[in-house]
């Protein structure tokens, strides 16, 4: 038996590619783009890391001061990969194999039961055939973990031996990764980002499916916080680790909503807000050439966000607004935040809204004609460009 | 940033003699419990801070016992005292403005089956009559603070202890001293109470470190945590020597330093807002260095907002955000005051640091909140 001592293997990362593989001419585009994602997503983690791509998956190979766990972290939050699989790559020698199998039996494993082995050989001189493959390292798993047992029809796990034209790459248990498409294929969108549950979450979903994300987030000082606005911040820090470095532009809107207190009915007083909100965003997202604006709203879920208020909201943009999440329950939305991890920002217990301007009962049926008068005591034109100057851009 | 601080209440400047003898304990870094050179010259530091601790507190050196923190010697006093006098009397007196490290461990108690009585403290004044009704009956312990870290006003403990000789009653007096410690002219608080709480970064020490008095009536109260039988077994856990001996240094240099510096200001302050339309809570006795106040129509939090991008750091009586406003504020309930002063309340504390001169911008700047008014 050769010495091992000295065997030389090496921790992969494999990332398999969700739909763009179906994608036809513009397939390049797509592959180029997402690698340049995962790089993106790397430079957060220590070391160096070297990408080879192939057959529809991205491997990830370690290099000096890596370190593969964070890195996987990392990865299992970059749109466009379905499939995140931690696996080891050795020599393509059979006795270096079981000797892989037998040291790093449990991390392909996991906790499974039961398992099976299956083998692919792109080297097709290598001196054992798939299924001979297959048996061998299956009897060898058996013997390491004796609480194993082999079940082809439906295991648990899969180990999978690829034999490949210069190594051998080892791998099995296999986490779900972000899905979606690549950030950037689709321009780029500004998210009107509030500290509630919501708003990360619409950003979230827009920017799986491939729109970059700038972000606008409203604040009243001294009204609101400086701690309300560290939350966005965190929120949309959060957001980034999906989504790429955010622009967050932080838009006082303290002129605006004392000018509407002073002069406009109450029970519009929301809803003139948003409409100003809206207008402001619409600036921000001209300049960054965004072209459109995404908000967390959801139909009915406060008095604010009936149909009918968002109908006339969107009358005063001049873009289209998106509303991922306008047709979830406020559980459904939950849930997706704490999966992506802004739960627990979001529920920090800082307002996002001043109290002194929600007014105790809201128009739920607002009609326009109704709301431009309103609007016309106000110089809109002013108190826009005055909130405009008031935008200061924080990257996170 | 340099700020202009004003709420020592919560946690007060570290005073540079502190510092020095924190950095001193950094440099011996034996651990008090070895018997070598460097361990005892590490216990010798913590000895020094014990007694000067209890030159403070007016009591015996070895009957303090260093702990991590004020809420964890009130909750050592509280849920030891309850096993320690459980079988003997079910009922606790308390008031009802105690600090949460202290209500929330009673609180607990009383789901277990003891009988809470809860003194009022309206006006800022303790209700001794009401605790002299109560103690017709047998008492386990009473737990009354020195000092409302909100409001500063002050409860009348040698009344209390001066009634509990009056009935005869064996009932063990716990007070919470963290924001009377050192604060109040003439203070012998180790010569009225059975178990005292105090803590460091009150006094100019460092964030995590508190003591706990235990007089010697008391023989057999629980340690919190076991282990090493660190602190004569009553605290166990490698001592944070840095911390206790700035603690030390600490209660030294405040005990000579004198209070009228913080009451000057505080008169200052109160003579400049005269026709401010600031609503003022001054109880009966209060601390000399604290000042509670209502800003009429201007939520805490817009205030505080203000305040701060001003560098001016005061304390929010009231619970700023929303999900805190439904529970309300016990303390200032407890005090007498209207939903509408409690929203609007601000508390500034002084410390030998402030000058004049930041009183007066500090005046200017809560004028300027004043026009907030909604």
């Amino acid at each position: 038996m050769r010495e091992i001592e000295t065997m030389n293997t090496n921790e992969v990362i494999l990332l398999k590619y969700g739909e763009i593989v179906l994608k036809g001419l513009n397939r390049n585009y797509f592959n180029q783009l997402l690698e340049k994602n995962v790089r993106r997503a790397l430079k957060r983690a220590p070391g160096e890391y070297e990408l080879v791509y192939a057959q529809s998956i991205l491997f990830v190979r370690g290099k000096e001061g890596c370190d593969m766990d964070v890195a996987a972290e990392l990865l299992k939050k970059v749109f466009g990969i379905v499939t995140v699989c931690r696996g080891i790559e050795c020599e393509k020698n059979m006795d270096v194999i079981y000797q892989v199998l037998r040291e790093h039996g449990e991390e392909l494993l996991g906790n499974a039961r039961t398992f099976k082995c299956d083998a692919k050989r792109s080297d097709k001189k290598f001196p054992l055939t798939s299924p001979q493959i297959c048996t061998e390292c299956g009897a060898v798993l058996l013997e390491t973990f004796p609480h194993l047992t082999v079940d082809v029809q439906n295991p648990e796990v899969t180990v999978m031996i690829e034999i490949r034209d210069n190594t051998a790459i080892l791998h099995g248990k296999r986490e779900k990764g972000a899905g979606g498409i690549p950030v950037g294929c689709e321009g780029k969108a500004m998210l009107l980002l509030s500290g509630g549950i919501d708003s990360p979450v619409a950003g979230h979903m827009t920017a799986k499916r491939g729109v970059r994300l700038e972000a606008v987030y409203f604040e009243t000082p001294p009204y609101t916080s400086e701690a309300a606005k560290e939350k966005v911040v965190a929120l949309a820090k959060k957001l980034a680790e999906y989504a790429g470095t955010i622009r967050l532009h932080c838009i006082s809107l303290t002129e605006v909503q004392e000018a509407i207190a002073a002069n406009c009915e109450e029970r519009l007083f929301t809803l003139l807000l948003r409409r100003f909100m809206v207008r402001c965003a619409e600036q921000a997202a001209i300049k960054a050439e965004a072209s459109a604006l995404i908000t967390g709203e959801s139909i009915g879920q406060v008095a604010s966000q009936t149909m009918l208020s968002m109908v006339v909201t969107d009358q005063a943009a001049g873009i289209p607004i998106f509303r991922p999440c306008i047709g979830l329950d406020k559980e459904e939305i939950v849930v997706r935040s704490r999966q992506i991890g802004t739960f627990e920002i979001s529920t920090l217990p800082y307002e996002d809204c001043c109290a002194m301007f929600t007014p105790r009962h809201p128009n739920t049926h607002p009609k326009l004609e109704a709301v431009l008068e309103e609007e016309a005591k106000l110089d809109v034109e002013g108190l826009v460009a005055r909130a405009m100057e008031t935008d200061n851009v924080i990257f996170c | 940033m340099a700020y202009l601080y004003f709420d020592s209440a919560a946690t007060a400047r570290p005073l540079p003699e502190a510092i020095d003898a924190a950095g001193r304990a950094y440099t011996e870094y034996g651990n008090p419990s070895s018997l070598h050179s460097a361990g005892l010259a590490a216990k010798r530091l913590v000895d020094t801070a014990r007694t000067q601790v209890a030159a403070a507190l007016h009591c015996k050196p070895e009957r303090i016992v260093f702990v991590s923190s004020g809420t964890e010697a009130n909750n050592q006093a509280i849920f030891g005292l309850a096993k320690i006098r459980g079988k003997r009397a079910k009922k606790i007196i308390t008031t009802d403005s105690e600090h949460p490290s202290v209500a929330e461990p009673i609180k607990a108690l009383e789901k277990e089956g003891f009988t809470v009585v809860r003194l009022s403290t309206k006006g800022g004044a303790l209700d001794l009559a009401q605790l002299e009704q109560e103690l017709q009956e047998p008492v386990a312990f009473l737990s009354i603070m020195r000092a409302n870290n909100e409001t500063g006003a002050v409860y009348d403990l040698p009344g209390v202890r001066k009634l509990l000789t009056k009935y005869g009653s064996d009932a063990i007096l716990h007070c919470d001293n963290v924001q009377g410690f050192l604060k109040i002219p003439g203070d012998r608080l180790g010569t009225v109470c059975d178990l005292i709480t105090v803590s460091a970064h009150k006094i100019g020490g460092f964030k995590g470190t508190g003591a706990l008095y235990i007089s010697e009536k008391i023989r057999n109260l629980p340690a919190h945590l076991s282990g090493g039988g660190q602190e004569n077994g009553m605290r166990s856990g490698t001592e944070n020597v840095p911390g206790i001996a700035a603690f030390g240094a600490a209660a030294e240099k405040t005990a000579s330093t004198g209070l009228s510096h913080t009451e000057l200001l505080r008169e200052k302050l109160l003579a400049g807002l005269e026709d401010s339309g600031l609503i003022f809570h001054i109880p009966p006795v209060h601390l000399p260095g604290i000042l509670h106040i209502s800003i009429p129509g201007v939520l805490s939090s817009w205030a505080l907002n203000l305040l701060s991008a001003k560098g001016i750091c005061v304390s929010a009586g009231s619970a700023c955000s929303a999900k805190e406003k439904k529970k309300g504020n016990p303390v200032l309930s407890a005090y007498g005051l209207p939903a509408s002063e409690i929203e609007t309340s601000l508390r500034i504390s002084f410390d030998i640091w402030n000058t004049e001169e930041e009183c007066a911008q500090l005046c200017e700047a809560l004028r300027e909140c004043a026009k907030l008014k909604r």
